[in-house]
Order: structure tokens, then C-alpha cells, then sequence
């Protein structure tokens, strides 16, 4: 980074992210979202201890008759893996895992995933996207030049996760999504992963073939799900107190599991996203954020979150090989590839998108960010 | 390891074509039905250590088994036990047999049809077509296959048939064969 960059004095985020004010102390608004943030969603004290006892009598009581009391993502990561444990050994719960297979696994997060299901008994399902159409929408993301190019796999995990409930009859997900690392982010890096109308006008015009079996939820299918059905989410790890490095070790002694060393590191289109795609052509590192959030939470300390901001994401080698593997894979050309870095910026506000009717119906929108980020 | 290719095999040019980008062994199906005397000409050039039969074996509705062949979708009206002994005679090196009824229900091979196989021919026998566990390998050789092969066993995870690429602990597998 150049060095008009100015950085937080509490959190490592810094002027990267064009959304960031400071106060007179030079501490940022993202700090003090976080502390809103912390405040009014996690409860990892006694208090949050009781909501969370309370609630899983209910799902019990609820899953009784049923096959599965819950329904989990399972990616092979920190956070999911730990969910899936905690269900299991901690609160008894029968718990059905969905996986899903976008193409771009590690051997890692796969060899994690069968040992997570094998060593705590837990059914799981897989979703394997059709590879020639997924493709095709990656593709059109990178041409479209947005900042976020994961959209396509976060909405499918959206997507499979309410409908494999809706299936399966369950009420209740599991998810791995949590305050302590993740409440940082700049809205104009991470725009839009529930947005199906902006994945289909991206798709419509840069894709080459039809969009037939993408699982993607319309704004009809949310209200579907999250108020007719009245599917709920459980984001578990902020009813917890959750520390990374203790989840992760603990799942290293408990699970066999394995690390592969960076947040989301365990698919190989997301370490390309994060380590070389954003950083060279947004000037964007996610790490400021997780390390941010890090800091916020009082896990790791200021100076620490610098250090490791000071090596680059990933190795020279890592990265050029995820580059030439995501060009092959794709099927990019190297004038192509060079050409989606360099094309100018675009935001997601320049496709169509469903902002504006979720503007309209924003009591909707609060209802169901409810459903997703409170227990209960 | 060494490589084995299937698929598509019908022509002496392919078979040089394969072991040219470094196959080991070539696999033939149904140009062994239709031509026999490509497998002939083929263990000629090459040695029948790199020539594979594969037979898809499926039971009529006697209980008879019968040659399958999947690229016309229909039994064949050979003897499937003469028909061995006559892909052996021309220098098929290997033989894989895959039960069809069997085939990705993960319940055991249909050891029967490998013990039958096995006795009628000298070279080895390669079991496909069921396994489900390691113990399903253990009863394959058990019956006589000289090695086993599997699919959806390596793909396939629990009752819902997650789809999880996994590899069996080498470990494990000695466990089983170890186990009395």
C-alpha cells in the first residue's frame, strides 16, 4: 500500500476501504460497528449461555418426530467443522450436513469434511454444481470486473442450504457465521451474495450458455422460507464464547483435522479471490478485515494483526499457481486474464440488481436479517 | 503407479496412441466382443501383460449369467465362460469382470460369479462391481479375484450417497486383511 494510507488506531483497517471515517481519537467506524454489532448479537456470557439451552430444548422438541433436528453447512473450514462438533458432542443434536461442491475443493477441506461426518456419525448430503454452467457464471463475474466474484458460490450455498431444509422438513440451520471474526467488512468489497437478480444479469451478459440447474433463491423464495416455512438461522458461534485458535486446535485433537492455513483457504477460487485476485485489482486484503474483527474481540493484539498483514496473503509461488490454475480451469487465455485485471472497476450498482425492492419492502429485509442473526 | 486406460478402445491405432502418452495398460470392452482379434494382434505387439479384458456380466432372468454389452444396451449370445477361456487363449493378460446387478449398489461383489470366473481361467482376475467396505475386497480375493477395483465406494459417503472423493487408510486395509 502507498503511504497516504491511513490506518485505524484500535483495528488495522485503513482508507483501502473507501467507506471509512475516523473520529477525533483516529479510531474508524468499523471498530464501532463492531461494538454495535457485539452488543446486540453476541451473547457469549452466561445470558447467551441460557438463550442457547432454551432454544435447543426447542429444536429437540421440534425434531422429535423427524429424522434430523438440524441442518448444517459443512465446508471443511474452522467454523463450520466446529459447528458440526459442538451439535454433536456438546448439545446432542442429530444433525444433517450439506456440502457443497463448486469444484474448486482442496484435497484438504475434502479429506476434513469426510473425517468431521465420519468421526461424529453425521449424514451428509453434497450438492455438485453442473461444472460447464458454473464455469460460465465464474467466468462472467471476473469479466463483469465487480469486486465480488465469490457471489455465484455464496449464493449457492444460500440457496442449497433453505431448500435442502425445505426438503428435509427441518426447521432450524446451523451456521458457522460469527461476529468475533467476521463483523468487519466494507460494504463495497463484499457486496450482494443473496442478490439472485444481480447473479442473472451478470450471467445474462457476459455468459455463454443457459442457466438451468444454479440453485439460486428469489426474493419470493426468502420470504418462502424465512416467513412462511419459518426456517431459522442459528448463528451458534456467537452463543459461544468462540475463540479461533482454541476451536481450531480443539478440532485438531478431537477430529484429525487438518489446517490449511488461511481464513477460507480451503477452496482454491477463494484463496485466489482473496490472495491475488482483490489485492491487485482492487488494492482490497480481506485479512484486514478478519484481523480487525480479531482485534475488536480482544483475540489477538493490534500489533500482531500488523506483523502478519506484512506478508503478502500468499506465497509468489501460491499465488501463480492459483493463477494459472484458475486461467486453465476457466479456460482464459492470458490476454483474457490480463484484461479482467486491468478493465476498469465496476461496482455491483452498475448491473442490475435487487437493491431497490429490497428498499421498497425494508420491513421484510429486517425481518428476515433477524431470523439469520438472532437466536430465539 | 502404473495407469490403466478404459474407454472408447476399438482400434489397434488407439492402442499404440495410449501407451505412446504413457499408459501402462489398456482396458478393451466391447472390441473384445466385436473384434477378437484385436485383443490377438494387440498382446502380440505390446505383451498381454498390457491388455485388459473388461466384461460387464449380468444374470437373466433364469439366473444365468450373461455378457452385457453396454454401447447396444443388450445381453450377448455368447457363453460367457467359453468366451473367457477364448479372450484368454488370444492373449488377454487380465480380466475385469463387473457385475451389472451389482454395479454401485455398494452391497458386496457378486463373489459366485468370481469364484466361476476365477476357476475357468489362469491369468488374473480383477473383481468390479459392488464393494461397499474393505471387508467386500477381503471376500473379492477370498473368492479368488487377484485384485479388486471399485467406484462409487471412493466417491460415494452414507445414506444420501454424499458425493466426497475419500481414500481408504492404508492402515485400515491391513486391519481388515489381518483380521481372522
Amino acid at each position: 500500500m502507498n503511504n497516504t494510507t491511513n490506518m485505524c488506531s484500535r483495528c488495522v483497517m485503513d482508507s483501502t476501504a473507501k467507506e471509512i471515517s475516523f473520529d477525533d481519537n483516529g479510531e474508524c467506524n468499523f471498530c464501532k460497528h463492531y461494538d454495535t454489532v457485539e452488543k446486540s448479537e453476541v451473547f457469549s456470557d452466561k445470558a447467551g449461555q441460557e438463550k442457547l439451552d432454551l432454544l435447543v430444548s426447542e429444536i429437540k422438541k421440534k425434531g422429535k418426530n423427524k429424522k434430523y433436528d438440524v441442518l448444517i453447512g459443512l465446508s471443511g473450514g474452522v467454523d463450520s467443522s466446529y459447528v458440526a462438533y459442538l451439535l454433536k458432542k456438546k448439545y446432542n443434536l442429530r444433525a444433517l450436513a450439506v456440502h457443497l461442491d463448486n469444484g474448486w475443493n482442496t484435497e484438504l477441506a475434502v479429506a476434513n469434511v469426510e473425517e468431521v461426518i465420519k468421526r461424529l456419525d453425521i449424514d451428509l448430503i453434497t450438492n455438485v454444481l453442473d461444472w460447464e454452467e458454473f464455469r460460465d457464471i465464474q467466468s462472467s463475474f471476473l469479466k463483469s470486473s465487480i469486486s465480488n466474484i465469490e457471489i455465484p458460490t455464496d449464493h449457492a450455498i444460500w440457496a442449497t442450504l433453505l431448500k435442502t431444509a425445505g426438503k428435509h422438513g427441518i426447521s432450524y440451520v446451523v451456521a458457522g457465521n460469527n461476529v468475533v471474526t467476521e463483523a468487519i467488512m466494507p460494504e463495497s468489497w463484499l457486496y450482494g451474495s443473496k442478490d439472485s437478480k444481480l447473479i442473472r444479469s451478470i450471467h445474462k451478459k457476459f455468459g455463454k450458455i443457459k442457466m438451468k440447474t444454479y440453485p439460486y433463491l428469489t426474493t419470493f423464495d426468502f420470504f418462502k422460507f424465512l416467513i412462511l416455512r419459518n426456517i431459522r438461522w442459528v448463528p451458534i458461534l456467537n452463543y459461544i464464547p468462540f475463540v479461533k485458535e482454541e476451536a481450531k486446535q480443539l478440532l485438531i485433537d478431537e477430529l484429525g483435522w487438518r489446517d490449511y492455513g488461511g481464513k477460507h483457504y480451503e477452496n482454491i477460487f477463494t484463496r485466489f479471490f482473496h490472495a491475488y485476485y482483490l489485492p491487485e485489482k482492487f488494492g482490497y486484503d480481506l485479512r484486514k478485515c478478519y484481523l480487525s474483527a480479531l482485534v475488536c474481540s480482544g483475540q489477538m493484539n493490534r500489533e500482531e494483526a500488523i506483523k502478519e498483514l506484512e506478508s503478502p496473503p500468499a506465497s509468489k509461488k501460491v499465488l501463480n499457481e492459483d493463477k494459472d490454475y484458475v486461467m486453465k480451469k476457466l479456460g482464459l487465455t492470458n490476454d483474457e486474464f490480463d484484461s479482467i485485471i486491468s478493465n476498469l472497476n465496476k461496482e455491483y450498482t452498475d448491473f442490475p440488481n435487487n437493491e431497490s425492492l429490497w428498499q421498497k419492502f425494508d420491513w421484510f429485509v429486517k425481518i428476515a436479517r433477524k431470523r439469520i442473526t438472532r437466536v430465539g | 503407479m502404473p495407469i490403466g486406460y478404459g474407454g472408447g478402445v476399438s482400434k489397434l491405432d488407439h492402442i499404440r496412441k495410449l501407451f505412446k502418452l504413457g499408459v501402462d495398460k489398456v482396458i478393451i470392452n466391447s472390441a473384445a466382443i466385436l473384434d477378437s482379434d484385436l485383443i490377438k494382434k494387440a498382446s502380440e505387439i505390446y505383451g498381454n501383460q498390457s491388455i485388459i479384458v473388461s466384461l460387464d456380466v449380468k444374470k437373466d432372468i433364469w439366473g444365468q449369467y450373461k455378457l452385457y454389452s453396454h454401447s447396444n444396451n443388450k445381453k450377448i449370445k455368447l457363453d460367457l465362460f467359453q468366451f473367457i477361456k477364448k479372450i484368454e487363449s488370444l492373449g488377454a493378460g487380465e480380466i475385469i469382470v463387473n457385475s451389472v446387478d451389482n454395479d454401485g449398489v455398494m452391497n458386496g461383489y457378486d463373489t459366485n460369479l468370481i469364484d466361476l470366473v476365477a476357476e475357468s481361467v489362469k491369468v488374473p482376475v480383477i473383481a468390479l462391481g459392488g464393494a461397499g467396505s474393505i471387508k467386500d475386497f477381503k471376500s473379492a480375493v477370498i473368492h479368488g479375484a487377484s485384485a479388486v477395483a471399485a467406484g462409487s465406494l471412493f466417491v460415494y459417503q452414507g445414506i444420501h450417497r454424499g458425493v466426497l472423493i475419500s481414500y481408504i487408510k492404508s492402515e485400515l486395509l491391513m486391519k481388515e486383511i489381518l483380521k481372522k
